[in-house]
């Protein structure tokens, strides 16, 4: 059946089959294949697009459905160089294996179009639908929150002056600080920080 | 995904005609579209989807009740004024519903219609005592539903393992051609509190193992004005448990548990991980029962 919808700006008119799923008229018929499949069935995230500005899978929306609505895939952000939310991503390192990156940029898109200044909590529940199996989400987090510049405590190696709570500093697994050449004792721990040279018994 | 057909229905009449010639009806289609995948249980069915009949779109504020149209999305109904400021603990369980994608194509009618016990929004609307306008009836919620014993026999409720295709035609009492105009919600009593809790495996977006809704008064033994010392009734709904949504009403913590035990134990031969659900089920009701009569919920806090 006939459908017209719009991808990235571009007007399109398909004969699509009547259960077709947007996200195989993306990938198979027009070629963009940045829109990720992971479960197929609405838990993962990674097929996140934009349907008239709203986060949605395209493995669970019908694309007969879409009749004069505006998609927006991860190809439509970068026309013209990087979005700032693709920098930040790369800028953050909030990224690993990368399936999961587009639909986490997107899902971050729609959150800030609506509400450009989210609280943590808010960015939280707005990539609560996009699993990430490498990055732990901290970093998507200050990613997020670096566009948005609100809300979110840099991460730890990006703050100037060392982190001061000594039990932050054992528990970060990366050096807060640059090695000293005294071992110094962290008390809390009873272990010497293994940035610190000569040290790292118990490692 | 296969299917015979897809119809855009532009108004009711057209859906209804369409449905009562087989259609399936499908809103925003976040279960229809997995049910339907590789199986190709819909080859031969033509899909109606109802999410733009303007019919079904309304929410309409009835003084002492909220009308919901069937195809409202539940972002929208999250996002919603009204429904923040009289049915909070509809908003609060339908926020619990999967991830913002989720939320974005989900319609409360179809939340309602699938049936599914691990819903959050039926236990809601069960304890709110809301009702379902049909295109040819009115009728109770707790009407609407059928018994499901195959519900009980899947661990972990999960959509992509519910037996049936046409959730409606099995699970509910609707008949072919009947369609969901709205719910009709009534705005609790002044004095009245509610809590809502989704017990999930993981704090993602994981269907509930066990959800609880609950929404009561207080009174004061002496005085009989409402206070927050005695309870003076409590409803509730529990989903993830039984074949078939059910309030429990007692007037108190101890007369609860001691009910939902009992129903739980005539059932310990067809519910799917009895043994886990038989020990948390009870001590989640304690524990919610607790946190309600002070005032509090049983949201865990995020380490800062």
């Amino acid at each position: 059946m006939m459908v017209r919808f719009s991808v990235n700006g571009v007007a399109r008119e398909l004969d699509v089959e009547p259960g077709e799923r947007l996200i195989d008229v993306l990938r198979e018929r027009l070629g963009l294949t940045g829109t990720k499949e992971g479960c197929g069935i609405g838990v993962c995230g990674a097929c996140t697009v934009l349907v008239d500005g709203r986060a949605q899978n395209a493995c669970l929306v019908p694309a007969a459905s879409l009749e004069g609505c505006a998609v927006t895939t991860i190809e439509g952000l970068s026309q013209g160089g990087l979005d700032p939310l693709q920098q930040a991503f790369i800028d953050h390192q909030a990224i690993q294996c990368g399936f999961c990156t587009p639909g986490l940029v997107l899902s971050a898109k729609a959150l800030l179009d609506e509400n450009p200044a989210p609280t943590e909590d808010e960015i939280r529940a707005a990539i609560k639908g996009n699993l990430c199996r490498c990055t732990g989400y901290e970093q998507v987090i200050a990613a997020i929150a670096s566009v948005a510049g609100t809300g979110y405590r840099a991460l730890d190696d990006e703050v100037e002056a060392p982190v001061q709570s000594p039990e932050l500093r054992a528990g970060a697994g990366w050096p807060a600080e640059p090695p000293t050449a005294t071992p110094v004792l962290d008390e809390t721990k009873g272990t010497v920080p293994s940035v610190s040279s000569g040290g790292g018994e118990g490692r | 995904m296969k299917a015979a057909d897809y119809l855009r229905a532009e108004s009711l009449d057209q859906a209804v005609a369409a449905a009562e010639q087989g259609g399936l009806v499908l809103a925003g289609g976040t279960d229809v579209m997995v049910k339907g995948r590789g199986r190709g249980v819909y080859a031969q069915r033509a899909l109606v989807d109802v999410s733009r009949v303007p019919e079904l779109r309304e929410v309409r504020d009835r003084g002492d009740a909220i009308e919901i149209g069937a195809a409202c999305t539940l972002s929208e109904l999250c996002d919603d004024a009204l429904l923040a400021e009289k049915l909070p603990l509809l908003a609060d369980a339908m926020a619990h519903v999967g991830g913002v994608q989720t939320r974005n194509r989900a319609t409360i009618g179809g939340n309602v219609v699938n049936a599914c016990p691990a819903s959050d929004a039926i236990p809601a609307l069960m304890v709110l005592g809301a009702r379902v306008r049909t295109t040819r009836r009115e009728l109770p919620l707790a009407d609407l539903f059928r018994d499901c014993p195959a519900c009980l026999r899947h661990e972990g409720m999960l959509v992509r393992t519910c037996f049936y295709p046409d959730a409606a035609a099995k699970k509910t009492v609707l008949e072919q051609g009947e369609l969901v105009r709205s719910i009709i919600v009534p705005v609790p009593a002044a004095g009245s509190r509610w809590l809502f809790h989704k017990l999930t495996r993981t704090q993602g977006i994981g269907l509930a193992r066990i959800s609880i809704a609950l929404l009561g008064t207080f009174r004061d033994k002496g005085t009989g004005a409402l206070s927050e010392k005695t309870i003076n009734h409590v409803d509730v709904c529990m989903g993830g448990l039984f074949s078939k949504p059910w309030v429990l009403s007692a007037a108190s913590a101890e007369e609860a548990v001691a009910v939902l035990t009992a129903k739980l134990e005539a059932e310990s031969t067809a519910l799917a991980d009895y043994d886990y659900k038989h020990r948390v089920a009870p001590a989640l009701l304690a524990d919610a029962i607790a946190a309600w009569r002070r005032g509090e919920t049983l949201e865990r806090k995020r380490r800062s």
